[in-house]
C-alpha cells in the first residue's frame, strides 16, 4: 500500500503515454451499408467468366477488395455491423481479456504475497476504481481538448479514447450503482419497491446503451452543445469532488493502516 | 550485465528455440509443430486484425491483395496443417503409446480438443469462403482448398456457404477467445508461465543449494508449509506441466520407488493451488476467516518419498520450464530435520555421526590419516606451503575400500613429483551429505572450520579425491566466503598425463588389456561439474578395452548414493545400485570403472547382493591408471 501512489502515478504516465500516441491518430471507423447481400450474379460470372479487368489484372483473382473486405477471413460481403456490433465486441473480447488478465494476476498476486488469494482480491477493487477514475481524467482531458464547439469543423476523434472513456465509465457506473442499489433495498419498504421499478425499466432500456455506444463509437459523433451548466459538472466539479473524497480515503488508509 | 544477459539468450535458445524439448525426439517435433503452429496463426490473426479500426493509429490501410497476400495465405495454412499434425502427434502419443510418466487430468485433453478444433473451424471458415468466391488464387490457401474439395463432394452450394462461412467464423472466434481466456486456468498456462520461469530461474550452479543465511538468527528453516516457498519457486510450480521428463530419467521412479520428482511438483502445485488460490473452504476456516495451511509433509505428501530422492540432478538437465526438484526435497528436508527433528532413524544416525565423530561413518577422528601410513606424504600445518592440497575426504580417509584408492592416488602424485600436502586431522568432513540430508547447521559449522583453516596454509588449488567433495568446494564453499581453484583428481591426472608427467606406455610392446570396460559416470562430477571427458582420457591412457554404458555421460545414472541416500535403510527391491548393475551386465563388460568413492561402494554391494563377482568387478580409475603405469614400468624394467 505504502507504494501505491508511486505505482498509479506510472500507470497513469503509461496510459498518458499511450493516450498521446491515439490522440494523434484519427478515427478510421470503416461506415459500410448493413448486411448488403452480395451480388451473385457478379460472383459467379467473374469466377466461371473468361475476364473482367480491373487495372490489368482479372478481378475474380484477386481477393475482395479493402472496403469490401475489412477483415479478410471473416466477412465475404463486407462488414456487417448492427447497433449490438460494437457492445458484442468489446463483451467478448473485454471478457477474454479480463479472464485472461484475472487469471494471470491472481498467480502473480499469489506468488508474491504468499497470502490467501480469497482474502487479498477484495482489497484490489479500491485500486481498480482508483485506476478507472484516472482513466476516466486522462481520457477526459483529451476529449475536452479535441472537441470544438462549432458545427462546421468535424474533428475525428479517436475510437480508443471514446471506447476506454466511455468503458471505464461504465465499469465505474455500474459499480457505484449496484454497491448503491444493493445498499438502498436492504430496507423493504416504500422508496426501496419505487426504486426496484425504476431499475427494472432502465435496464428494460438496454438498447438505449446501445444505441449510445453505437453513436460514441462509430458514428460520426458530434460536437455537445456549448458548455452548459451540465457539461461543468461533469468535467470539473463532480470529478473534482470524487477525487477529494478518494483523496480523503487513502489518505485515512494510510493513517489508518491498510485494510482494518 | 551477465544479469542481463542470461535471462535473455536462456529466453531465446530454452523458451523459443525450446532446446532441451528436443531432447526427446517424438514430443519435440510434437511441440515444434504445435507450438510454432500456433505462433504463427496468432501473429497472422493480429496482421489480419490490424486492418480493423481497433488498434489505432496501428492500422493497416492498404494490406496487399495479391503476391505477399498469395504468401501470407500459404503460412497461415501451412500453420495450421503443423498444428493439425501436432495435435495427431499427441493424440496418438496419449492413446497408443501411453507413456506412463505423462500426467493423464482433463485440462490435457481439454487443451489438445481445443487446439484441434481451432484449424478445423479455421479451415472450414476458408473453405466456405473459397466455395462462395472460388478464385483462381485458391491454390495457395491449400488446406483450405482441400476442404473446400471435401465440403463440395459433401454438396455445399455457394448459396449455403455463406451461411455456413458467417457461423463457423462466429465458431472459430469462439474458440479462439475460449483459449486465451483459459490459459490462466488450464495447463495452457506454461505459455505464460514457463518462459518466466526459465527467465527467472536461479543463475547459481546447479549443483549449488540455496543457504541459509543467518542460521544462527532464523527462526524458520527450511519449508513446512506451501508459504513458506519463494515467490521464485511458487512460479516454478505453476510453470511445471506434468510433462514427465523428470520422471523417464529419475533412478527412484526407474527403480520401482513411490517417489517421482514430477508426482512432487504436482504435489506442490496442488497444495499451492488450494491452501492459497481456491481454498475449499469446507470448515478449514477458524473463526477469525484465516483458513489454516496444512503442513505440506505428512499432510498432503507420503514422508517416505521425502527421503527417496538422491538429488543425483537428472531431472534438473532435462525440465524444459527449469523447474528444481531437488531443491524443494532439500527445502522440505530441512524443515523436517532442523524444525521438527522428524527424520528416518538411519539419517538420525548418520548426522549424529557428523556431529559427534566429524564425519559420516562415525569413526574416531583421530583414525583420519590410518590411510597414509607407509606412505609418503606431507601434513600441512598452518603457515606452510604447497602446490597441490589434497582434500581427502571422509570416504577416503574411513572406507577400506576407498582408501586403496586414495594410497593409489598419492603414488601416482609422488611419481609424477607433485608438491602436495593434506591437512591430515585437521580436515573437517566437507558437510555435503548434511546439507543433502537437510542439516544446514551442521554444514555451514564444517565449512566454516574448513575454510579457516584453508586460509592459513598457502596453496595454488585444491585436488579433491571425491566429486561430492569437489562439488561442494567449487560451488557451495564460495557462499560461505571460499572461493578456491577445486579440481577432482580426474582433471588432475589427465593433466599430468598430457604434461608427460606420468608415462603411460613407455614400451610399444605393452598390449590392450584384456576385457571390457566401462566408465559409470557420477552425477556430481558429470551433470553437476561437466567433467566427461577427462576419466575417459585417463582410461584410454590406460589401454583399456572401453566401451559405453547405454546411459552415458549426461543421461548417466545414478548409482543411488548420493543425496545421503549411501547411508539409507532401503528396500532390496528398490535398490538403485542393482538397477544401474544391470546396465554394466548388459553391455557385458568385465570391469566398471567410477571415479567417485560412493559409486564404487554402491556398485561393490550392488555386486555383492546379486553375487556376479566372478562376471564383473568395480574399480576406481586411479587403481586402473596405476596398474596400467606399473605394468609399463615392469616390462620397460
Amino acid at each position: 500500500m505504502k507504494q501505491l501512489p508511486r505505482r498509479l502515478i506510472f500507470i497513469g504516465l503509461i496510459v498518458l503515454g499511450f493516450a498521446i500516441i491515439f490522440a494523434t491518430g484519427r478515427g478510421q471507423a470503416t461506415t459500410l451499408p448493413e448486411g448488403q447481400p452480395p451480388n451473385w450474379d457478379k460472383i459467379s460470372t467473374l469466377a466461371g467468366g473468361p475476364s473482367e479487368t480491373v487495372s490489368g489484372e482479372n478481378l475474380a483473382a484477386l481477393p475482395p477488395p479493402a472496403d469490401r473486405d475489412p477483415c479478410l477471413h471473416c466477412h465475404i460481403a463486407g462488414e456487417i455491423v448492427t447497433e449490438w456490433s460494437p457492445i458484442s465486441r468489446w463483451l467478448v473480447f473485454g471478457a477474454m481479456g479480463f479472464a485472461f488478465i484475472f487469471g494471470i494476476s491472481r498467480n502473480f498476486i499469489v506468488w508474491r504475497t504468499r497470502e490467501l488469494w480469497h482474502f487479498r482480491w477484495m482489497y484490489h477493487l479500491s485500486r481498480i476504481t482508483a485506476i478507472l477514475f484516472i482513466l476516466q481524467v486522462i481520457t477526459g482531458v483529451i476529449l475536452v481538448f479535441l472537441h470544438s464547439s462549432t458545427l462546421e469543423i468535424i474533428v475525428q476523434i479517436p475510437v480508443v479514447i471514446k471506447a476506454i472513456h466511455w468503458g471505464s465509465a461504465v465499469v465505474l457506473l455500474i459499480a457505484a450503482l449496484g454497491l448503491s442499489l444493493a445498499g438502498a433495498l436492504l430496507p423493504w419498504y416504500q422508496r426501496p419497491f419505487w426504486a426496484m421499478l425504476f431499475v427494472t425499466g432502465v435496464i428494460g432500456g438496454a438498447l438505449a446503451i446501445a444505441n449510445l455506444s453505437f453513436t460514441y463509437l462509430y458514428a460520426e459523433w458530434h460536437i455537445p452543445p456549448p458548455p452548459s451548466r451540465l457539461y461543468a459538472f461533469h468535467v470539473l466539479l463532480i470529478p473534482i469532488g470524487i477525487a477529494g473524497i478518494m483523496s480523503i480515503i487513502f489518505i485515512m488508509l494510510r493513517k489508518r493502516g491498510e485494510t482494518q | 550485465m551477465i544479469r542481463i544477459i542470461n535471462p535473455i539468450t536462456d529466453f531465446f535458445t530454452q523458451a523459443l528455440l525450446q532446446l532441451r524439448i528436443w531432447k526427446r525426439i517424438y514430443p519435440g517435433i510434437m511441440h515444434f509443430l504445435i507450438f510454432w503452429g500456433v505462433t504463427i496463426q496468432v501473429i497472422g490473426t493480429a496482421i489480419n486484425l490490424m486492418q480493423m479500426a481497433l488498434f489505432t493509429p496501428f492500422a493497416i490501410e492498404n494490406f496487399p491483395r495479391s503476391g505477399w497476400y498469395h504468401f501470407y495465405e500459404f503460412t497461415m495454412d501451412l500453420a495450421g496443417v503443423f498444428i493439425l499434425i501436432g495435435v495427431g502427434m499427441a493424440f496418438y502419443r496419449r492413446l497408443v503409446m501411453k507413456p506412463k510418466t505423462l500426467g493423464y487430468s482433463w485440462d490435457d485433453w481439454y487443451a489438445l480438443i481445443l487446439l484441434t478444433l481451432l484449424p478445423l473451424a479455421g479451415f472450414t471458415t476458408e473453405a466456405m469462403r473459397l466455395i462462395v468466391v472460388d478464385p483462381p488464387w485458391a491454390g495457395y490457401s491449400f488446406a483450405g482448398s482441400v476442404f473446400a474439395g471435401l465440403y463440395r463432394l459433401l454438396g455445399v452450394k455457394p448459396e449455403s456457404a455463406v451461411g455456413w462461412q458467417q457461423t463457423f467464423v462466429i465458431i472459430h472466434i469462439f474458440l479462439g477467445v475460449t483459449f486465451v481466456a483459459s490459459i490462466p486456468f488450464t495447463k495452457l498456462r506454461h505459455l505464460v508461465f514457463a518462459p518466466l520461469n526459465i527467465i527467472r530461474h536461479p543463475r547459481r550452479a546447479i549443483g549449488a543449494l540455496e543457504k541459509v543465511e543467518d542460521i544462527e538468527e532464523t527462526e524458520l528453516l527450511g519449508v513446512g508449509k506451501i508459504t513458506e516457498f519463494s515467490s521464485q519457486q511458487l512460479l516454478s510450480f505453476d510453470a511445471c506441466l506434468r510433462c514427465g521428463r523428470c520422471e523417464e530419467v529419475c533412478p527412484c521412479t526407474n527403480s520401482g520407488m513411490s517417489y517421482s520428482p514430477r508426482l512432487l511438483i504436482t504435489a506442490l502445485h496442488g497444495a499451492m493451488l488450494r491452501s492459497l488460490i481456491s481454498p475449499s473452504g469446507n470448515g478449514d476456516a477458524s473463526e477469525d476467516g484465516v483458513v489454516a495451511i496444512p503442513e505440506f509433509v505428512g499432510e498432503t505428501y507420503n514422508e517416505h518419498d521425502l527421503w527417496s530422492c538422491t538429488t543425483c540432478g537428472a531431472c534438473l538437465t532435462r525440465c524444459p520450464a527449469f523447474v528444481r526438484p531437488p531443491e524443494q526435497v532439500v527445502d522440505l528436508r530441512r524443515y523436517q530435520v532442523l524444525m521438527m527433528g522428524n527424520m528416518p532413524k538411519s539419517v538420525g544416525d548418520t548426522l549424529r555421526n557428523m556431529e559427534r565423530q566429524g564425519n559420516p561413518w562415525g569413526m574416531p577422528p583421530e583414525n583420519r590419516l590410518n590411510w597414509a601410513e607407509g606412505l609418503d606424504v606431507r601434513e600441512l600445518a598452518p603457515g606452510d606451503e604447497a602446490d597441490v592440497l589434497l582434500f581427502v575426504g571422509c570416504a577416503a580417509a574411513f572406507d577400506e575400500r576407498n582408501k586403496k584408492v586414495v594410497q593409489s592416488f598419492v603414488r601416482l602424485l609422488n611419481k609424477a613429483s607433485v608438491d602436495f600436502g593434506v591437512l591430515g586431522f585437521d580436515e573437517a568432513c566437507c558437510g555435503e551429505t548434511a546439507r543433502r540430508m537437510g542439516h544446514e547447521y551442521i554444514f555451514q559449522v564444517m565449512a566454516e572450520q574448513n575454510i579457516e583453516i584453508f586460509n592459513q596454509i598457502h596453496f595454488q588449488r585444491i585436488v579433491t579425491a571425491c566429486p561430492h567433495c569437489f562439488n561442494t568446494l567449487k560451488n557451495e564453499y564460495p557462499q560461505m566466503g571460499g572461493d578456491y581453484e577445486v579440481m577432482h583428481y580426474s582433471e588432475m591426472l589427465s593433466e599430468l598425463i598430457s604434461n608427460g608427467k606420468l608415462v603411460t606406455s613407455k614400451s610399444a610392446n605393452l598390449q590392450m588389456a584384456n576385457g571390457k570396460l566401462a566408465y559409470h559416470d557420477s552425477c556430481y562430477l558429470g551433470r553437476y561439474n561437466d567433467i566427461y571427458k577427462a576419466p575417459r582420457e585417463i582410461l584410454d591412457k590406460a589401454g583399456t578395452n572401453r566401451v559405453e554404458l547405454s546411459r552415458k555421460g549426461e543421461n548417466s545414472f545414478c548409482c543411488g548414493g548420493g543425496g545421503g541416500m549411501m547411508w539409507m535403510e532401503t528396500d532390496p527391491n528398490t535398490r538403485i545400485n542393482n538397477r544401474r548393475l544391470q546396465d554394466a551386465l548388459d553391455a557385458r563388460v568385465d570391469t566398471v570403472a567410477t571415479a567417485c568413492p560412493y559409486c564404487l561402494t554402491m556398485f561393490d554391494d550392488a555386486i555383492r547382493s546379486k553375487a556376479v563377482a566372478e562376471q564383473i568387478q568395480v574399480r576406481d580409475i586411479v587403481e586402473v591408471l596405476e596398474a596400467r603405469i606399473s605394468e609399463s614400468d615392469r616390462i620397460t624394467g
